[in-house]
């Protein structure tokens, strides 16, 4: 998949929230491409404008999204519905909620099936009590319904439901977000485990940043509704080239070496309605000048599949280096 | 003495803090109310339908109570609405009319709030064998059926407007009593009501200060509801002949309409003009209780 | 599940032993003469006086009263009726009468459902659309208009001016049929009227309940999933929304069973249609006690009776009570 410049408004009475901006990044066949940054950072939003299942009020301003040679953002609400689930699917978080609850799992796995291949209905059954294997579920239990579930073993069932029409590409959105820790581990260990035997190409979005360190080869940091770094994983963690980036990397709280006292990044993250002029992130940043105050950063590339935006990624990067 | 002078001061600060939050609350109310173009027109309505009221003498041709015409006249420059069955102008006792079926509206739902809101109040605070008992004598009275009950009631109680309100109030207001009952309990859990008793402060002052605010703005929506139901049941009651006859609310209008025999005789100007005086009323106040849920709910708002 | 009925039916039970027991109170706090409330103003010879007197224990205490009156209630003697002269109560509520309440009541009334159902999910999908307004406006105008005054309008209109209906009883007084079609056909004739005035004073109420609650649904995560799933819109709004959004209905109604009563009361009442509801009035005018008790007995039986089975419907629907 490829996003180029994608950029999503909110419509609201009073205001317009800039949600999204010139978005741009690729999703490579197999790969596992990390969306990462705070709550209210776009990430969702762009997950939504992906699939076009944005709220009333959101709207896709510009922007393409490239799949199989077609652009998504191009295709009405019938060639959208054809497209969803068939080549892109999504996982919610809190699938406590996303799973209907007077519908048994299994007709809600089926569903999808029944009515996207034409195919009976015993069969879809039948399929879906193989992908609940696929996931770890007993395949007795798609006759049961969600709230016999635990949240774990729900997000399986979402992760089969996902799975239902063989899509390409699964978006990932929290997945494991309201699990606790043990859970967590093993639903990414599930979901690695499929995306190899599979080979799905997927997106993950989360703003814990181990998780994103466990199973993505890529990563993409974002704030305010923009990109602030994209590239490989282990690049973008130990050798960062935005400054959000390292703030966002100390400021994870680590076992292991010694003990530090918290550093939180000042400031809070900028209303969408309003956003500050120039680079989003100056008012928070240690490195800001005029400069920072006036003009949109560049999106450039700065090493072979790796990408800044960032007026002074050099600056940056030098005291990093003296430190 | 200065520490007294600043305890003081702090003390009126608060106040005036706390007016100010209230009158921003209101303010950010009516902001968000103009917008609804339904809630616009509610309030015109009733608006229009006070000062109807209260300007009635002034407005109205003739004096509703007098003989001033032949019987059964049909509509004519002289009298709009032509004359009932005794010679009285219609258009006079339509107008006048207003006055009562408002009165009696606002009155009994006022009463009904009181009595739900007490009751709910009282049992979701309290709890235990109160609650209990209490929602047992609630169950009773939506059970029993309340269009009979109040029939029997009247015939007991006799002709009056009071009557007619007491009445109303007393089989109304199991509606609103369950609703703040709900709404007091899930505000009891609240962390702000264990802080508040935990510094020590009274049952009736947390009720009074932390747990009455929140509830006010559903009783009010509930409220538009009560008022509804008031202005309807009145105009059943009156309608079915236990209303008071001397005074003419559109409910005895369409009594007295009913028993001249308006239907099989075509009088259409005795029956349409009370009815659509009653439905528009009630839309008005229904407009606004809609506009006002959209408002105050905040999962309507969500959507 | 089980567990749940059972408890509900206990509160059923409980709740209609406080019926009987204020239904005898309330008659009995009547002013006058205790012995009116059995026997009234009306003449009947002393033998009869006597013997109703002793039957219903009226020279005994209260209790004891209580006590004849319950037991008298289970082998269906609920007194005899002032206004008609000695005739069993029970035989004035329980027959001609009680049959034509039911087929207007209940065909108004699943109508109204019917409609007020489908035509609320639509309109709650289609909102802000110009049906969802005159929709609206429609459900509010009748909702606001007094249900007699809507049953004078239609006399006029279709009976005085358009002579289309019969203007009053439930059948043609004095006519003969010569086979069952024909005087279906006078009855149905006769049922016009009041059946639609009660149906469209109803619908309005189910409709805007409807609205509101499959309003309420699209708010849940799980409609984001059976959108995000592609699935064809008359799935999404029927399968997952209406599913979901008649639960709440189901008990709202129940609660709303006696205003139903007050409604067929002031319909049969201006059309003089033989049944429970004008006997209501009727009873209360003459001052017919037993025949009011007796009423209030059974309406109470009915009503409680109603949201029990309401509450089996509930339990039927909603699985995370089945289970």
């Amino acid at each position: 998949m490829e996003v180029r410049d994608l950029t999503t408004h909110f419509f609201m009475h009073e205001a317009v929230a800039r949600a999204v901006e010139n978005v741009s990044f690729t999703l490579k066949k197999g790969e596992t491409l990390g969306l990462a940054g705070e709550s209210g950072c776009g990430k969702t939003t762009t997950a939504l404008s992906i699939m076009r299942l944005l709220p009333p009020g959101g709207r896709i301003l510009n922007g393409e999204i490239v799949v199989d040679g077609e652009d998504l953002v191009k295709k009405n609400d019938l060639e959208m519905k054809a497209i969803r689930w068939r080549k892109i699917s999504i996982v919610f978080q809190g699938a406590m909620n996303a799973l209907n609850p007077v519908l048994r799992v299994g007709e809600q796995v089926a569903e999808a099936i029944v009515e996207k291949e034409k195919v009976s209905k015993a069969n879809a059954l039948r399929r879906a009590r193989s992908l609940f294997e696929l996931v770890g579920l007993d395949s007795s239990r798609v006759s049961d319904y969600p709230h016999e579930f635990s949240g774990g073993m729900r997000q399986r069932v979402m992760i089969a439901m996902a799975l239902a029409c063989n899509p390409s590409i699964v978006i990932a959105d929290e997945p494991v977000t309201a699990l606790d820790v043990v859970v967590q581990s093993r639903i990414l260990e599930l979901l690695k485990e499929l995306q190899r035997k599979l080979s799905l190409s997927v997106i993950l979005i989360t703003h814990d940043l181990s998780v994103i360190a466990e199973t993505c080869d890529r990563v993409a940091i974002m704030y305010a509704g923009r990109i602030a770094e994209l590239g490989n994983v282990v690049n973008v963690y130990k050798d960062s080239w935005h400054p959000y980036t390292e703030a966002l990397i100390t400021a994870f709280p680590s076992i292991a070496g010694k003990r530090r006292r918290f550093l939180s990044i000042p400031g809070d993250p900028p209303d969408l309605t309003s956003p500050p002029p120039g680079c989003r992130f100056h008012p928070r940043c240690q490195w800001q000048d005029e400069l920072c105050r006036t003009q949109d950063p560049d999106y450039r590339s700065v090493a072979p599949d790796h990408y800044v935006a960032c007026h002074h990624s050099d600056k940056f990067r030098e005291s990093v280096r003296e430190r | 003495m200065r520490t007294l002078r600043a305890q003081a001061t702090t003390t009126v600060q608060i106040k005036e803090d706390r007016f100010w939050v209230y009158r921003r609350k209101i303010s950010d109310f009516w902001r968000l109310y103009k917008r609804s173009r339904l809630g616009k027109i509610g309030l015109t309505i009733v608006l229009a339908f006070m000062f109807i009221a209260i300007a009635a003498p002034w407005i109205a041709p003739y004096d509703p109570f007098s003989f001033v015409g032949d019987p059964f006249l049909k509509p004519s420059s002289a009298h709009v609405l032509g004359t009932d069955q005794v010679g009285r102008d219609i258009l006079s006792r339509v107008i006048f009319g207003t006055r009562i079926s408002l009165l009696v509206g606002l009155v009994a739902s006022a009463m009904t709030i009181c009595l739900g809101s007490l009751i709910g109040l009282v049992s979701g605070y309290l709890g235990g064998r109160v609650d209990n008992l209490l929602m047992r004598i609630t169950d009773l009275f939506i059970i029993l059926p309340a269009l009979p009950l109040m029939l029997i009631m009247a015939s007991i109680l006799g002709k009056g407007i009071m009557n007619i309100i007491i009445v109303i109030a007393v089989i109304g207001w199991t509606a609103t009593a369950r609703m703040v009952r709900s709404q007091t309990m899930s505000l009891k859990e609240r962390p702000f009501t264990e802080a508040s008793r935990a510094i020590g402060s009274t049952d009736l002052h947390t009720i009074a200060r932390h747990i009455v605010p929140n509830v006010f703005p559903l009783v009010f929506a509930n409220g538009m509801i009560a008022i509804v139901d008031a202005i309807l049941s009145e105009a059943g009651l009156s309608f079915l002949g236990f209303g008071d006859p001397s005074s003419p609310s559109w409910g005895m209008v369409l009594y007295f309409a009913d028993r001249a025999g308006s239907t099989v005789n075509g009088y259409w100007w005795y029956i349409v003009p009370p009815g659509i005086c009653i439905m528009l009323l009630v839309m008005g106040f229904a407009f606004i209780s809609y506009s006002t849920d959209q408002i105050l709910n905040p999962r309507l708002r969500r959507r | 599940m089980r567990d749940y009925l059972i408890k509900r039916g206990a509160s059923a039970l409980i709740t209609l032993a406080l019926a009987i027991v204020l239904n005898f109170f309330l008659f009995r706090i009547m002013p006058g003469d205790p012995t009116r409330t059995v026997v009234g103003d009306f003449r009947v010879t002393p033998e009869i006086k006597q013997a109703l007197i002793h039957q219903f224990g009226l020279d005994q205490p209260l209790w004891v009263q209580f006590l004849l009156y319950v037991q008298n209630l289970f082998v269906g003697n609920l007194g005899v009726s002032f206004q008609y002269r000695g005739t069993p109560v029970a035989s004035i509520i329980f027959g001609r009468r009680l049959f034509n309440t039911f087929i207007l009541m209940g065909s108004s009334i699943g109508v109204a459902l019917i409609i007020g159902i489908i035509v609320g999910t639509i309109a709650a999908w289609k909102r802000e659309s110009r049906f969802d307004i005159v929709t609206v406006i429609f459900s509010l105008v009748t909702y606001s208009m007094p249900v007699f005054w809507l049953g004078m309008m239609i006399i006029l209109i279709f009976g005085y001016y358009l002579d289309a209906i019969p203007i009053a009883g439930t059948i043609t007084v004095g006519m003969t049929y010569s086979n069952v079609f024909e005087y279906a056909a006078d009855y149905l004739h006769h049922m016009t009227g009041p059946f639609v005035t009660l149906t469209v004073s109803f619908v309005g109420f189910y409709f805007l309940i409807m609205r509101d609650s499959i309003l309420d649904v699209f708010t849940e995560d799980y409609m984001l999933t059976a959108k995000a799933k592609g699935l064809s819109n008359s799935k999404i709004l029927f399968r997952h929304a209406m599913r979901n959004a008649t639960l709440p209905m189901v008990s709202l109604i129940a609660v709303e069973v006696t205003y139903l009563f007050g409604g067929a009361t002031m319909t049969e009442t201006v059309f003089s249609w033989y049944g429970i509801g004008r006997l209501i009035y009727e009873a209360v005018v003459m001052a017919d006690y037993p025949v009011l008790q007796g009423i209030f007995v059974v309406m109470s039986i009915l009503v409680i009776s109603a949201n029990f089975c309401a509450d089996i419907v509930y339990a039927f629907l909603d699985p995370r009570i089945r289970y």
